[in-house]
């Protein structure tokens, strides 16, 4: 009879454990999910950051050279401090998208200007800012799909059930909002 | 007799309930699946067969032997590593995709310090491109390794491709260490040492990867009952797949030859033309 007891006892307890320990993974699973997601968020914007301060130096260095060309140093200051002012995912890549469009025509016009295209600083400014912006594409798609592996976990069973519970909601994709109309790109000029 | 088979059954139930509740956990996984990585190109990809890959064969034997013993100096000096790619043409792909997705593949450097760098240059585009390591990012930065490319575009104009890789190697060389090399310098002729410390490398490395061989297949063992690639599989939290990293130590397992030491990129560089 006492055996029975302890038998059944250490049954139960092993059964206890199993869905603890389970519920515990699940939970920690998800956690180091949204964590990952911050991460590479963090990515994100460290390069957007370090794209806005280059823009002052590049402005200059063109402005050097072609003074006269005001219209595009305007729309790029004020694409500029709209990525800036931009908050949340959606709200920054469709700001980062303006400020793309705008280096872009800059670059356009910097080909008319021959000096300018042989000037060693603008070069390597032009670097620095090819290479932020492959940073971003990378960011971009790391994060994108850390977002997609968080969402789904949290969407899907089991994680449905422990999502709402831990207070944990979908995260916003590094795309512009589906509803706004989609920013002209231009695309990259090379030299 | 009656209570006897009584707590037979109740033995019995309580030990299929177990196990049904064990198979259904094990099913409903533990929330570590991840999403399907988009594209699957790494298929695609050259393999990193050696620390020089001339795809486009614009490398003679002595420039592959001169330029093998370049790199390898960098990788004494610098802890880091290095490789040279070369490819005929693009095939489609945009060059700094292809770089990334390649430095992703390769995973040059010491994980942790990734401290790795590709050069890689097509020759029906005339793209070169240096992908840099998180790590070496601050000692070379993108105009510093723009100012690399432009340097070496001097030696492609001239057909010089041996020359202009190996300008390449150096300068990053002593981009990393803050050590100029002198220009005149040939890269030494290889020692009697060096077969030896291979050999060892060789032996510790067979002995490491028979243990890990054992613990992996432990863990697989148990991985495959659970829900999901790449994440948690039993009941102490997920994650040991999760890095998706590759394992450390610069020699790595192809029988001592040259592989990836699991090292991070971001894409950071330079591209240019010649």
């Amino acid at each position: 009879m006492k055996k029975t007891i302890l038998l059944v006892a250490a049954g139960i307890v092993v059964f206890l454990l199993l869905v603890v320990g389970w519920v515990i993974s699940c939970r920690n699973n998800l956690i180091m999910k949204e964590e990952f997601v911050r991460e590479q968020w963090s990515q994100i914007d460290t390069q957007l950051q370090r794209r806005a301060d280059l823009i002052p130096n590049l402005v200059n260095t063109v402005k050097g050279y072609a003074a006269h060309e005001n219209e595009i140093f305007t729309e790029v200051a004020d694409a500029r401090s709209r990525l800036l002012g931009a908050s949340g995912p959606e709200g920054k890549a469709a700001a980062e998208g303006a400020v793309t469009s705008a280096l872009g025509r800059l670059l356009a016009i910097a080909e008319n200007y021959p000096q300018l295209k042989a000037d060693s600083t603008f070069l390597r400014l032009q670097d620095e800012l090819a290479g932020t912006e492959n940073r971003i594409g990378v960011a971009r798609g790391r994060y994108n799909q850390a977002v997609r592996d968080f969402n789904t976990a949290i969407r899907v069973f089991p994680g449905s059930l422990f999502a709402s519970g831990m207070g944990l909601s979908a995260a916003q994709y590094f795309e512009p909002p589906a509803g706004r109309a989609a920013v002209e790109t231009v695309p990259a000029v090379h030299f | 007799m009656a209570k006897k088979n009584a707590t037979r059954i109740l033995n019995v139930s309580l030990l299929f309930f177990i196990l049904l509740t064990t198979v259904l956990l094990l099913n409903l996984g533990t929330c570590s699946k991840d999403q399907k990585r988009a594209g699957n190109e790494q298929t695609r990809l050259p393999e990193l067969t050696g620390r020089i890959v001339d795809q486009a064969a614009v490398f003679t034997p002595g420039d592959l032997a001169r330029l093998e013993q370049a790199i390898r100096t960098l990788e004494e000096k610098t802890g880091g590593q290095m490789a040279v790619l070369t490819l005929p043409e693009l095939r489609g792909w945009a060059l700094e995709e292809f770089s990334i997705r390649l430095a992703e593949k390769w995973q040059l450097g010491q994980q942790g310090k990734d401290n790795g760098a590709i050069l890689l240059f097509s020759l029906k585009e005339h793209d070169i491109r240096m992908e840099i390591g998180y790590g070496w990012e601050g000692d070379i930065n993108d105009a510093r390794a723009g100012d690399i490319i432009r340097g070496m575009g001097d030696y492609f104009r001239r057909q010089d491709f041996a020359g202009g890789a190996l300008f390449a190697i150096q300068k990053v060389q002593s981009l990393i260490t803050g050590t100029a090399i002198p220009a005149t310098s040939e890269p030494p002729v290889p020692s009697e040492a060096q077969p030896e410390i291979d050999h060892k490398l060789r032996k510790m490395d067979l002995l490491f990867y028979f243990f890990f061989f054992g613990v992996v297949s432990l863990i697989l063992f148990v991985a495959f009952f659970a829900q999901g690639r790449g994440g948690g599989s039993g009941f102490g939290g997920g994650g040991f797949f999760g890095g998706g990293r590759g394992l450390g130590g610069g020699g790595g397992f192809s029988g001592g030859s040259f592989g990836g030491g699991g090292g991070g990129f971001g894409g950071g560089g330079a591209s240019g033309k010649w």
